[in-house]
């Protein structure tokens, strides 16, 4: 059961990284784009646990950097840090409150803050960029959009139960 | 003994999965260009990129022109030498003599699509569909109609990754055409800044910057951006000058890729042609 949701995870991440380098750049606001990879991986996280969601992550991760020709490994890490600090907020007795309420947004929100910030620290090499624009621009504006897009994502779920 | 390790892992498992592909991220980031692995790099890109360049022919044909495209095209050359007209102007007027253009008064471009975008606001970069196939190499200039986009940082046969001027990783050589002022200019994650010009230098908003002749990495005179303002810094000696792009980074879509050796790469190939001859 769980390798099958370990594989939708994948598949889903292929697809909307795909999607990501293709046509996120349409709805950049100012550079800003939001990171729908993360949504599988944090909906299946809260789901499945902990290191179903590291090792999901690393996965996404690494296909992310393969296909987008950035960092190498540097979204491994990013979004294996995502998704263990996803991790966190999984509970056997939470599913239902976790994925099915304003929760699932907050989650997302804190994932995809953990991973555009580290992402971009661990990208950028200029001293010229400042700590503060780093966790405002890349880790802030980034994880704002993606809960946006994350809201419809939840609407489309929650509609579909 | 045994028995207590295991249980140990078995208690902080979650703790053992994460440190251990946060060891490997970290190696694969150390060893980033590592031959083999830019290897195993060029391998994945240029499968994915056949995807994705599927995918972006679907969207192109919502919206490309090949009219548009071939103006596109004859307003790049026309830039470019534009450019190098009004340069030599500046010089004439200041000289009062020509300087020799010739090696650099023809540039042969390659026209190419973006087949997909990195887009962060510190690392920009983007898929191209021209590669070593035809003749693209890594270090090649990347323009458009309207000025410098970036430069070559991959190539595999069928495609290429451009750095763009938007990424903090390019530091690019410039000066400002009317007073030849030189600097190096990069990518702050907000804006194009070229740091630490004394105040003594006469540049005002507005005055035209391009590439230096000192630059390693492109043809001089390729046409960057205007000043948009002086900052001074906190003594006040030196300005931080923020730069205005010619090019529309953000919404590239056909671009032109320069078949330019950078200066470098033209050095050793005459010193290898030197050694070959003794």
């Amino acid at each position: 059961m769980k390798s099958f949701a370990f594989l939708k995870t994948v598949i889903f991440g292929i697809l909307l990284i795909l999607l990501q380098v293709t046509a996120v750049h349409f709805i950049a606001i100012e550079n800003i784009v939001p990171f729908i990879p993360i949504l599988p991986l944090v909906y299946y996280t809260l789901l499945n646990g902990q290191i179903f969601g590291t090792i999901s992550g690393a996965i996404i991760g690494l296909l992310f950097d393969i296909i987008s020709g950035g960092l190498f490994g540097g979204g491994m890490l990013a979004l294996s840090t995502a998704g263990f600090i996803t991790g966190y907020f999984y509970g056997e007795n939470k599913i239902d409150i976790n994925t099915r309420s304003f929760w699932f947004i907050v989650y997302l929100f804190t994932a995809t803050f953990v991973y555009s910030f580290l992402y971009a620290s661990l990208s950028s090499n200029n001293p010229n960029i400042t700590f503060l624009s780093l966790i405002i621009f890349e880790g802030l504006m980034p994880a704002v959009y993606t809960s946006i897009i994350g809201t419809l994502f939840y609407l489309f779920i929650s509609k579909r139960d | 003994m045994l028995k207590t390790i295991s249980r140990f892992i078995a208690n902080y498992k979650n703790y053992f999965v994460y440190l251990s592909i946060a060891v490997i991220s970290i190696v694969l980031i150390n060893f980033n260009d590592n031959p083999k692995l830019r290897q195993i790099k060029v391998l994945g890109l240029t499968n994915f990129a056949i995807v994705n360049y599927s995918i972006d022919a679907v969207m192109d044909f919502f919206r490309s022109d090949k009219e548009i495209n071939s103006l596109k095209y004859q307003n790049a050359e026309l830039m470019m030498q534009v450019n190098l007209l009004r340069q030599n102007g500046f010089e004439n007027k200041k000289l009062k003599e020509l300087i020799n253009l010739a090696d650099t008064s023809k540039f042969d471009l390659v026209p190419a699509n973006v087949v997909s975008k990195l887009i962060t606001r510190t690392q920009g970069s983007f898929l191209l569909n021209k590669g070593t196939n035809d003749s693209i190499k890594t270090g090649m200039p990347v323009i458009d109609e309207k000025g410098l986009v970036g430069i070559i940082a991959e190539v595999t046969s069928e495609f290429s990754v451009c750095k763009t001027i938007k990424n903090s990783t390019l530091s690019i050589a410039i000066t400002i055409q009317r007073t030849n002022v030189d600097g190096i200019m990069n990518w702050d994650g907000k804006e194009l800044i070229i740091k630490n010009i004394p105040t003594t230098y006469d540049v005002i908003p507005g005055d035209r910057i391009e590439t230096s002749d000192f630059s390693t990495l492109f043809p001089p005179s390729v046409p960057v951006g205007i000043v948009l303002e002086k900052k001074a810094n906190a003594l006040g000696l030196l300005h931080n000058i923020s730069v205005k792009p010619f090019a529309d980074i953000d919404g590239a879509e056909n671009l032109f890729i320069v078949r330019y050796i950078s200066n470098v790469q033209a050095i050793k190939l005459k010193n290898r042609f030197k050694e070959s001859k003794n």
